[in-house]
């Protein structure tokens, strides 16, 4: 049941809004709740859910007992004295650490074994059982729906009670809802307890405005999505299956025209999935912040599935930051480094895992693992290099004030993100690296050859038209102004054949029927 | 005061949305008419044109009318069955048809044929799923009842006319009588093996649902169903085929099932698929359709037209095909 078909747009969202609507407020979450669990159970193999309430319950357990740890703690604290409490206080740390290692291991510990024991498994036979006549065997392994979305907010919520940033939630529906929210389930955003628990909990009465506007968020996610993403593919998968075929302006096309069909297709999803949610009064974070007028690549990863940036950022960063092995590893650095490595090498070092896990998080291939690299490198190069950055722009008297170039900087981060591009929808790193250097072979500027890569040019206008129609939209939000609210400001007439046209422009230019493939959302393998 | 402005703006809103809604469906029968194909041919955009040229035929004039999926296609020649029995055919068979598509197939045969049997190939029963099935059925509705959804692509090949002249004049036939003919070889070393497979063989609630709506359709129209299963070693297993035996006997109509009885009909798995078992070639469906034209002899009440000057057409097209496909004759 995939956000963009009939059964979820017409029949699941209708009924359960009709449902949520006309239940007593006090019950309308068990409406949601019931209906994520029967998404869930109509999108996966039914047997599937035993993961998902699996995680639900060890997060729940998992909360509830760091949270008792920590009541035990203050009702006999205040009868021990300062050595007393200071023994104890440890004690106490040592079990809640014992709690989060253990929650860790029932839920990372099943994303893990069922993602990527094959892909450790093949690494080890490579390198080490090969030698020694050994071998893993591969396993065929089911990977329950939307499980490296629901794994990271179950331990973005037990890590959170164990830091003290909120207290556990003794109701499990709550708990349950949070990490089984229908719209976020099979691509996110990756949401945080605080943010969105007590809004999907508290009922919501029928609001004509969020209705209206929900609405048109899916509308303009089904423009990005049916209308230039499923268009972008066929010449996308054209090119990118018989790769050794083309070279030159071909393949350069095939990867710009890739990074449209991503964006297009995830931001599109995300608009989809947000607007599901205003439906029932529920605002869910974005995860796309205009990324590509990014000045670099640090800020593009800001705007770029911030919600799984913010996540490695707040578990991975800070907890490799704060453990006590890395304030060792920073000690040692200031004492034995000079002030400029001894402020890089510890954010450096962090920085590395988290690019790894984003990286890995992706997929389990080397390919991915080597998407992350490229990115953590050109980072790690980029923060090195930035004082003779700065004085090459001196010497060469280039303000970084100035408009050109900040142009130039835009383009010099879409020119690196469409490389990341390639690497992350190539097949193999082999075929990465054939198609990088195809790039510069028998390249000539003539744009006749996109008529030969599968799409005839009709189809190649409609996604040019598309991608000016987001780019402007783009810009319009970059100025800050608020879409859609300034649209519910025009006169009926007008408002009204605007949306229409949109409907319409969706139902005629859609890629979709007959001549064009189902084309399924690309994060949600992930 | 307070709850009956609220009450005032709540029936304000929800006229809103349905006006919206109702303009919607407008606008959607005016566009549907442009975007419609003005003729059953492939140039027109029509929608697969062998399974549609029931068209072009003379009203009334079609007897036996076959719907169902590629595996239909490849294996029911009704050339051949006119030739050999003089039973006036057609075979309405599509790519990965269902029933809710075939359902509505036969709602627009019935505009301009009244056929004495309707032969269902069964292999299309078998589905992804109750969630993907009620899709199709939405997806369907809309199809028919809005024929924008299923011509919307058109947008690439229309002209001025389609906006000028809205009147369809569906009148081009087609001369193979919807079958598809494929003579290449590519075996199936393993038989019959695949019976023995375990795929899920439940039919889906819709499946079920729209199973009634063709029967009775049919039904309505004093049309017969034949139930056929042609060889099929790709979806065709004996739990399925036990399953399709039950809908036989609820409806008490008879099932001929080619993958469990091969009902004396020589047909080889090692000469008579053209792609390794999923579908039949030119051999394997001279197979099947000399037994189905036999069973259709001596189980309805059809006529021999061969020598009916009304239907002299139907032996020039069988000239063609053969010809066409340097068939001897």
């Amino acid at each position: 049941m995939v956000y963009t078909s009939y059964v979820y747009l017409v029949l699941f969202l209708g009924m359960t809004f009709l449902l949520y609507t006309i239940f007593p407020k006090k019950y309308k979450w068990t409406v949601l709740l019931a209906a994520s669990y029967i998404y869930y159970m109509a999108a996966s193999r039914i047997w599937l859910i035993v993961f998902i309430l699996l995680t639900s319950l060890s997060a729940y357990l998992g909360a509830i007992w760091i949270d008792k740890i920590n009541e035990l703690f203050t009702s006999v604290k205040k009868l021990m004295d300062r050595q007393q409490k200071k023994e104890f206080k440890e004690k106490i740390l040592w079990q809640k650490k014992m709690v989060i290692v253990l929650m860790l291991l029932i839920n990372v510990g099943t994303l893990v074994f069922l993602k990527y024991f094959n892909f450790f498994a093949d690494v080890l036979n490579i390198t080490l059982f090969n030698q020694l006549h050994m071998e893993i065997p591969m396993l065929k392994l089911f990977l329950p729906l939307g499980i490296s979305f629901y794994t990271l907010q179950a331990v973005s919520y037990v890590i959170d009670v164990y830091r003290g940033k909120y207290k556990a939630d003794y109701h499990f529906g709550r708990v349950s809802l949070y990490l089984t929210f229908f719209p976020t389930i099979v691509e996110g955003p990756i949401t945080r307890y605080d943010q969105v628990a007590y809004q999907l909990y508290e009922g919501h009465e029928f609001n004509y405005v969020n209705l209206t506007q929900g609405c048109q968020l899916i509308l303009w996610g089904m423009f990005k999505k049916i209308v230039i993403a499923d268009r972008a593919n066929m010449l996308v998968n054209y090119v990118f299956n018989d790769y050794m075929k083309f070279s030159g302006l071909s393949v350069v096309i095939a990867i710009i025209f890739y990074t449209i069909q991503l964006y297009t297709e995830f931001s599109g999803a995300m608009d989809i999935v947000r607007g599901s949610a205003q439906i029932f009064s529920v605002e869910l974070p974005e995860n796309f912040k205009q990324p590509f007028f990014s000045k670099s690549i640090n800020e593009f990863w800001q705007k770029w599935h911030i919600t799984l940036g913010a996540w490695l950022r707040d578990y991975v960063f800070y907890s490799v930051s704060l453990s006590g092995a890395f304030k060792k590893f920073n000690h040692f650095v200031k004492n034995h480094c000079n002030e400029y490595f001894s402020k890089l090498l510890p954010a450096t070092t962090a920085l590395f895992f988290v690019w790894i896990c984003n990286g890995l998080w992706h997929g389990a291939s080397m390919k991915y693992v080597m998407y992350g690299m490229y990115y953590y490198i050109l980072m790690v190069i980029g923060m090195f290099m930035e004082p003779v950055f700065h004085k090459i722009l001196e010497a060469l008297h280039i303000q970084k004030e100035k408009t050109y170039f900040k142009f130039f900087q835009i383009l010099r981060t879409v020119f690196i993100v469409n490389i990341g591009m390639l690497i992350f929808r190539a097949d193999t790193l082999s075929a990465a690296y054939h198609m990088f250097i195809s790039c510069f072979q028998n390249f000539h500027l003539d744009l006749s050859v996109i008529a030969h890569l599968g799409l005839s040019v009709a189809d190649v206008s409609i996604i040019l038209i598309g991608t000016l129609v987001v780019f402007i939209m783009s810009l319009i939000k970059e100025k800050g102004i608020h879409i859609r609210e300034s649209i519910s400001k025009w006169n009926i007439v007008p408002r009204w054949s605007f949306y229409l046209t949109s409907l319409f422009v969706v139902i005629i230019f859609g890629a979709y029927g007959r001549g064009y493939d189902i084309v399924s959302f690309i994060y949600a393998q992930f | 005061m307070d709850k009956s402005n609220n009450l005032n703006n709540r029936l304000k809103e929800i006229s809103k949305i349905v006006i919206f809604l109702l303009i919607c469906v407008v606008l959607l029968n005016c566009l549907s008419p442009i975007f419609l194909p003005k003729n059953n041919n492939k140039r027109s955009g029509i929608k697969y044109e062998n399974a549609r040229g029931f068209y072009g035929e003379k009203a009334h004039s079609i007897e036996v009318l076959a719907i169902g999926n590629s595996d239909l296609y490849s294996a029911m020649n009704p050339l051949q069955l006119w030739n050999n029995h003089g039973i006036t055919a057609y075979v309405s068979g599509e790519p990965s048809q269902n029933i809710f598509s075939a359902y509505y197939l036969l709602k627009e045969v019935y505009k301009n044929q009244r056929p004495e049997v309707v032969i269902l190939e069964v292999d299309e029963l078998f589905s992804k799923g109750d969630a993907d099935d009620l899709d199709e059925v939405i997806n369907n509705v809309l199809k028919y009842n809005f024929p924008l959804f299923e011509y919307h692509s058109r947008w690439k090949s229309m002209s001025h006319k389609d906006f000028k002249n809205l009147k369809v004049k569906y009148k081009d036939r087609m001369i193979s009588k919807g079958y598809i003919y494929h003579n290449n070889i590519q075996s199936h070393p393993t038989g019959y093996k695949y019976m023995k497979e375990n795929r899920s063989s439940a039919l889906s609630v819709t499946t079920q649902l729209y199973l009634d709506k063709f029967m009775q359709l049919a039904s309505d129209h004093q049309t017969k169903v034949l139930l056929v299963w042609y060889p099929s070693a790709t979806t065709a297993t004996l739990k399925r085929h036990q399953t399709i035996e039950k809908v036989a006997n609820r409806y008490q109509i008879p099932f001929i099932d080619f993958n469990t009885d091969q009902y004396n009909t020589g047909f080889n798995w090692m000469t008579d698929t053209r792609d390794g078992g999923n579908h039949l070639n030119y051999s394997g469906a001279t197979k099947m359709t000399k037994y189905i034209g036999q069973y259709l002899k001596d189980n309805y009440t059809l006529n021999d037209y061969r020598h009916d000057p009304h239907y002299e057409q139907w032996n020039k097209d069988y000239e063609m095909f053969m010809k066409k496909n340097k068939l001897a004759y």
